[in-house]
């Protein structure tokens, strides 16, 4: 059942089902399949270092180990911060109306990888002409949780956009030189024309 | 730090180097007593209930060749911590595949197959004698952020004097234009980038920002156009 997320905006609130923008969805996929001699598909699997075990896929499980090497289960260990303090449990984006109350610039937005894109399916033209030409960012959980993603919220043509990031900071560099400024040639090209199903 | 040999728009290039920002984690899963534990893999099956039934002849039969039979959990396999697992291919009956061969499938949005072809890994582009161009076509910040989804990005970094003012210099003219320029592969820049041998391609611009003689070069990449399923953006 879709999950409607609620956003504030101008005193205004909007309700919205955010549908995923998979690239697949948009131009397809390749896969990469292994075949026999008898042009029969093969299975990729694992097998340990010493030759001796292989293991069939979902045959491999994760687990953490304490410095002692004893077993810590999942259920034991807890959400801390770099500093080791714990990290509070934040809701759901989805209980309660998220506040749109922070605007960013192109350079920030840039700032960050965009792990995950959504499109606002059920965005009114009420909220793409007030969200505009501005940037919104909050931070965005799925489920109630430690770990959430920090969201944008754009409008691009008649539909409004919400995109998950990692933020991906870069520091200037410097170097005691002059710079000249080159001059740069007329550029009448078009971007439109650029292919990005390259498959 | 890997390289990247790239050209400017007059056509003088150089090999820079080029490293993503490091991830800086927020969020760690620690012990009581603040211990981080280690993360490790371990087997937890050699074998798979399909296996189990096409040897045995199906559920039923599987069901009573365990109930008759009483086998025991092997201790000495299941649990066991397994480093840097190896792959390989094995056949249908669980044989070892000692020769495959390998075929790319592609596939339609809707899922449907469109063709099938053998396996072509596509060279890495980046650190090769032609370098990456610089090509005619820019964009708007505010508009590139609208119409591409930028998922990877990576520092371009200076290794001496004269590279420091070649990138110095692309940094400050895409700063003052307030543009993004696509660089890419080919004559005129616009082809893909390929960073390794069998890689992804995506299309690459460079973003470029200044402050006083500091400079920051980033090179964005963009596999996805920002627009909706089944409809223009």
């Amino acid at each position: 059942m879709a999950r409607i997320l609620s956003l504030t905006l101008g005193g205004h609130e909007f309700g919205v089902n955010p549908v995923k923008v998979d690239r697949t969805k948009l131009y397809g996929r390749t896969e990469t399949v292994a075949l026999d001699d008898s042009d029969n598909p093969c299975e990729l699997v694992a097998m340990d270092r010493s030759g001796t075990l292989i293991i069939p896929r979902g045959g491999l499980g994760m687990g953490a180990l304490a410095d002692d090497g004893t077993w810590a289960d999942r259920s034991e260990l807890i959400a801390v911060g770099a500093d080791g303090s714990p990290v509070p449990v934040h809701p759901s984006s989805y209980d309660t109306p998220v506040g749109l109350d922070r605007k960013v610039s192109a350079d920030e937005l840039l700032e960050c990888n965009i792990t995950a894109v959504y499109q606002l399916d059920d965005a009114s033209a009420e909220l793409t002409a007030a969200v505009g030409s501005d940037i919104y960012t909050f931070d965005y959980f799925y489920r109630a949780g430690h770990t959430g993603s920090q969201a944008f919220l754009l409008a691009s043509g008649d539909a409004v956009f919400m995109l998950l990031g990692q933020a991906s900071p870069f520091e200037l560099l410097g170097l005691d030189a002059a710079a000249e400024v080159l001059e740069l040639a007329d550029d009448d090209a078009d971007i439109d024309d650029l292919d990005f199903s390259m498959m | 730090m890997r390289t990247i040999n790239i050209a400017n728009a007059a056509k003088r290039d150089a090999q820079v180097g080029f490293e993503a920002p490091p991830k800086r984690e927020r969020v760690f899963q620690a012990l009581l007593d603040g211990q981080r534990p280690a993360n490790v893999r371990y087997v937890k099956a050699t074998t798979t209930a399909a296996a189990l039934q096409r040897e045995f002849g199906g559920l039923e039969a599987l069901g009573q060749a365990m109930i008759d039979g009483d086998p025991e959990i092997d201790l000495e396999t299941v649990g066991k911590l397994i480093e840097s697992p190896l792959r390989l291919y094995v056949t249908a009956e669980g044989e070892i595949a000692y020769r495959v061969r390998l075929q790319q499938v592609v596939y339609n949005p809707d899922g449907t197959e469109r063709e099938r072809r053998e396996l072509s890994r596509t060279p890495a582009n980046v650190s090769v004698e032609v370098p990456i161009g610089w090509s005619k076509r820019s964009i708007s910040k505010a508009d590139a952020i609208r119409r591409f989804v930028f998922s990877r990005s990576y520092q371009l970094t200076h290794t001496n004097g004269l590279t420091f003012d070649f990138l110095y210099q692309m940094a400050e003219e895409l700063q003052r234009d307030q543009v993004m320029r696509l660089v890419g592969s080919g004559p005129n820049g616009s082809g893909p980038l390929v960073l390794t041998t069998g890689g992804e391609p995506y299309r690459g611009f460079l973003e470029g920002r200044t402050d006083g003689q500091r400079y920051a070069l980033i090179l964005h990449l963009s596999n996805q156009e920002l627009k909706t399923i089944g409809g223009a953006q």
